[in-house]
């Protein structure tokens, strides 16, 4: 049985979130939490109009605006206290805040007033209905099922289709936004994260991993996911051609906006951007060893370094082909954890919300990479995850998920005197930044916990990395990037911590680490990184054997399941005698690769989402590696077919 | 016949094209604020208030290195389609160039008055320089009759006009020929020239030039294009385009030449670093007519301003963008005129 987790944590959003559920007396839950509402009625309660999403935002994000009268209000969907605050941004000061039987991840306002937020810790996703009186907290109306882990919400163009994104469960869903009825669940590559539609009624869909887009046209019923490839190569000065012609691969897709081209260029009318923050990787060549860790040697692109993909959803393919050195020294400050986006359509202005750097980007929305054309930047209380605008007035609005906080600003900016336009400083003035602090309240016993998740999300700390990345960069949201990095011992892929630290030591793919704290500490030594001191480690440590894995996912044949568990602790395959239980380990290393010194026995927890396999990422499958004839890995290539497939089942419980 | 003019000439320890540049810090404006501690008199059932979040941090410094971020970039969005179109057609009796030796290294001389970017296709040793001062990279060719006796190989130049540059336009001329390796004579076989037009006053300078002969288009496409921009010299380029022919898409002498292929689906950038040495060779040029011998790039690193440019091809529409970003806190007067040019602050 998988040992539970003293401190429970919630893992739901980007950061992932620290919620004290010892702490709900607080502000006790409504009666419908108590209930199932996976079969109740989503409908309206009230007659009245209820507060009116601004911008015609058909877009999810961890914060939405609407406007109540003359009021401008935000609905954040804080993971942490899993809740909607509902904030009064003109009156700096949260309203209310309403309970929610779950983690929230995304809030998405329908046409009608409804608000839509997904329940990523339990596979569904609520139907809320806020008051007309917005000091009065939202109405739970009910709840829907959709695949593990749901996240992303969109709308169609014509607010008839609710789309859903399920992380962990790699689905797209579509549902009737009127009833909540599910019309189609589509499958997709790993980690589909945020999703929108365009005019034309086509959805694009975000990873996390891959550098990769899928794209589903909703017009046609029968139409399948296609994929738009993200990848590009670097132009540098500096580079050698092999590492100019490299293609490089992806990860950090949180966040999609669209922009419209403007109307004055000839043939632009009615032209829409896909626009993709993510950060461009290049892991090294995993077939030969370098002269250092994880990936090729700095030539003026870094190995992680930001990009925003422009995708033209016409022509399904991207604008953005290169990441372009702008200088050959390196740089700090850029955005390699982006967590959200959104458009000003008014000053085609496209903002990103950075974690790490606790900044809000605009950016040029119409430059090939608009991360190149960064116009101006507002720092933000730590972790921001979600931002919103309202294109009329200019006021985004960004919610920080470790920081507890919203933040105002008004992007309109101040015309600068005449003085100051001669001075060579001078440029347009923002007006200051106001944050409103949350209602949330951890228990005093998660602040070291706390503190180790701050740690996990620091970039440009050259304690813990020479080139800015952040442990959050490789593992993200804790888990993995689904990369094979060239390193001096050869091929390593990321493995994923989150929910499968506890009782695995010695760490390491070497096993060379008795205690996670020192394994951490030879890791940000490989990184370049100066070193924590031993309290941070702890804390990073804690922070890690506390942060949940994802989601159970209890969709399997159980038939074939208990096949798969007899082959598993077979003699005659031999599974059970290393991967104790398939969770727990037999705690030392084994020689399966003849060319490698031996590795340590992983877990097997959550191995059904962290493709690919082996210590070298050589198996991008279950399926590849148990039949593998070449593998010292048990016999399971022997076996036939039928039993494969049960060995897959089960591991895939694990 | 016109006498040819000797406005280039090529030391053997010339410059290559490209140098590295130096560290620049990325960053931009920044706002410093407060923060709000939010009164919660108005919720229900809530605890009292949490303590404020953690004070918003300038960041106009960089965090890590210390160093300054940009100021917010000059943007002008331009439509490639109001650009000049230029066909290649003819040569004319001012077209070519030829390559002489001299005591110290090489004179090459184009027969019109133009800063030029020459390209000689020695098979396997690709020999590139620049007309108007010390600028080339490869090997000159040798100019040896007895070695190469009637052997020829391609040849293309592309350049402007010393003459008739104005801050809204310049002469643009380009011509590809054969080389003859034996007499150090080009010979043109087409050219065009065309009155490019500027984009930043006086410092950014483009056409469109229809490309030469059979070419695979796209759906929907009548021509396949290219997009041509001039500016002053970078000491750090970046540009898209095939990395195992890097200078189809860039170049850097005298002056620095992009070119991003127009075709339906695709876009190209480019980065350029340019120094006030750059800009003040860029003036000479400009206000002389004449090439300039003293060029010296500054040995420390000088990578405070950044032109990037941006071209994308996407349904029917063709637009491009170009931005000036200067660091802060750097001395801006050597960049005053470039900054100011920009008709779009």
């Amino acid at each position: 049985m998988r040992p539970l987790v003293v401190t429970c944590l919630a893992l739901g959003a980007c950061a992932a979130p620290l919620y004290p559920r010892g702490q709900v007396a607080h502000a006790p839950p409504p009666e419908a939490l108590a209930l199932d509402l996976s079969h109740r009625a989503c409908d309206r309660i009230h007659a009245d109009a209820l507060p009116a999403r601004v911008s015609g935002d058909r877009q999810g994000s961890a914060v939405a605006l609407v406007r109540s009268g003359a009021r401008l209000l935000a609905y954040v969907a804080d993971a942490d206290s899993r809740s909607i605050h509902t904030v009064s941004v003109d009156g700096h000061r949260e309203l209310v805040r309403t309970r929610l039987n779950g983690t929230p991840r995304e809030i998405l306002v329908l046409a009608d007033g409804r608000v839509v937020t997904t329940l990523a810790d339990r596979a569904r996703f609520a139907v809320l209905e806020p008051d007309v009186d917005p000091d009065a907290p939202l109405a739970l109306l009910c709840e829907r099922d959709a695949p593990s882990e749901p996240s992303g919400l969109a709308l169609s163009p014509d607010d008839g289709k609710l789309l859903v994104t399920s992380s962990w469960g790699r689905a797209l869903s579509v549902f009737d936004a009127g009833t909540f009825t599910e019309q189609r669940t589509l499958s997709l590559p790993r980690d589909p994260r945020s999703v929108l539609v365009d005019a034309a009624g086509v959805a694009f869909v975000s990873h996390l991993v891959g550098a990769k887009m899928s794209v589903v046209d909703l017009k046609d019923p029968t139409s399948q996911p296609s994929l738009v490839d993200l990848a590009v190569r670097k132009s540098s000065p500096l580079a050698s051609l092999g590492d100019k012609l490299a293609m490089r691969t992806g990860s950090q897709g949180y966040a999609l906006a669209k922009v419209g081209l403007p109307a004055n260029v000839a043939g632009a009318a009615g032209l829409e951007r896909v626009l993709a923050p993510m950060v461009s990787v290049d892991p090294g060549d995993p077939v030969h060893d370098r002269a250092m860790y994880y990936g090729p040697p700095f030539d003026g692109v870094p190995k992680e370094s930001p990009i925003v993909s422009v995708v033209d959803p016409a022509a399904k393919q991207t604008l953005s082909k290169f990441l372009l050195a702008t200088t050959g020294g390196k740089v700090a400050g850029k955005c390699l954890l982006p967590r959200a986006a959104a458009v000003r359509a008014k000053t085609a202005s496209l903002l990103v919300a950075c974690a790490g750097t606790d900044a809000l980007l605009e950016l040029d929305a119409l430059a090939v990479d608009p991360f190149r054309a960064e116009r101006r930047r507002f720092s933000v209380p730590a972790g921001p995850e979600g931002v919103a605008v309202d294109d009329a007035t200019g006021t985004a609005v960004i919610f920080s998920q470790l920081g507890a906080a919203l933040t105002v600003i008004h992007l309109d900016p101040i015309e600068p005197s005449p003085a100051a336009e001669a001075s060579r400083d001078a440029g347009p003035v923002p007006t200051t930044p106001e944050s409103i602090a949350l209602d949330y309240h951890p228990a005093p016993a998660l602040d070291a916990v706390a503190r180790g998740r701050a740690l996990f999300y620091r970039t440009d700390d050259a304690r813990i990395a020479d080139d800015g990345l952040a442990c959050a960069s490789c593992h993200i949201d804790g888990r993995d990037d689904a990369i094979t990095w060239s390193t001096l011992l050869g091929a390593r892929q990321t493995p994923m911590l989150a929910g499968r630290l506890e009782g695995a030591a010695p760490y390491g793919w070497e096993g060379k680490r008795a205690t996670l704290p020192a394994y951490i500490s030879s890791t940000i030594g490989n990184l370049g990184g100066s070193g924590l001191t031993a309290s941070e480690l702890d804390e990073l440590a804690e922070y890690l054997l506390v942060a949940p894995g994802p989601p159970d996912d209890a969709s399997a044949d159980a038939r074939l399941v208990r096949r798969g568990h007899e082959l598993f602790d077979s003699t005659e395959q031999g599974c059970g005698g290393c991967h104790v239980n398939g969770e727990a380990t037999d705690g030392t290393t084994h020689d399966v690769d003849p060319s490698r010194e031996a590795f340590d026995t992983p877990t097997l927890r959550f191995i059904r989402g962290s493709a690919p396999y082996f210590h070298d990422g050589r198996y991008p499958t279950l399926e590849a590696l148990l039949s593998d004839p070449g593998s010292r890995m048990g016999h399971s290539a022997a076996l036939p077919e039928a039993d494969r497939a049960a060995l897959v089942a089960y591991l895939r419980t694990l | 016949m016109r006498p040819a003019v000797a406005v280039g000439l090529l030391l053997t320890a010339g410059c290559a094209a490209g140098q590295p540049g130096s560290r620049m810090a990325l960053g931009a404006a920044a706002a410093s604020g407060s923060v709000a501690s939010a009164a919660l008199s108005q919720s229900r059932d809530l605890p009292p208030d949490p303590p404020p979040a953690s004070p918003l941090m300038s960041l106009e410094r960089n965090p890590a290195s210390g160093g300054d971020g940009p100021i917010p970039p000059r943007t002008v969005h331009f439509d490639v389609d109001a650009l000049p179109v230029a066909s290649w057609g003819p040569p004319t009796k001012r077209d070519g160039f030829f390559v002489r030796r001299e005591p110290h290294g090489y004179l090459l001389t184009t027969r019109s008055e133009i800063f030029a970017e020459v390209v000689i296709s020695q098979p396997g040793n690709p020999f590139i320089a620049f007309t108007g001062g010390s600028f080339g990279a490869g090997a000159p060719p040798t100019c040896a009759p007895a070695v190469h006796s009637g052997a020829t190989v391609p040849t293309h130049w592309t350049g402007f006009g010393a003459r008739g540059w104005t801050d809204e336009g310049i002469d643009v001329e380009m011509g590809r020929g054969t080389f003859d390796l034996a007499t150090c004579n080009a010979t043109p076989l087409d050219s065009l020239s065309v009155r490019g037009k500027a984009i930043v006053p006086g410092y950014v300078y483009g056409v469109v030039v229809r490309k030469l002969g059979d070419t695979v288009l796209a759906p929907g496409e009548s021509s396949r294009d290219e997009l041509v921009l001039f500016l002053p010299r970078g000491t750090f380029v970046s540009a898209t385009g095939d990395p195992n022919v890097p200078l189809n898409a860039a170049a850097t002498g005298t002056f620095t030449r992009l070119t991003f292929p127009l075709e339906r689906g695709n876009a190209g950038s480019a980065s350029v670093t340019v120094t006030p040495a750059a800009l003040g060779l860029w003036g000479e040029l400009r206000r002389t007519g004449r090439p300039v011998w003293s060029f010296q790039e500054p040995p420390e690193r000088h990578d405070d301003l950044v032109v990037a440019i941006d071209v994308a091809c996407q349904g029917q529409a063709r637009s491009g963008s170009v931005s000036i970003a200067l660091a802060r806190r750097v001395d801006a007067k050597p960049y005053a005129a470039i900054l100011a040019a920009n008709p779009q602050r």
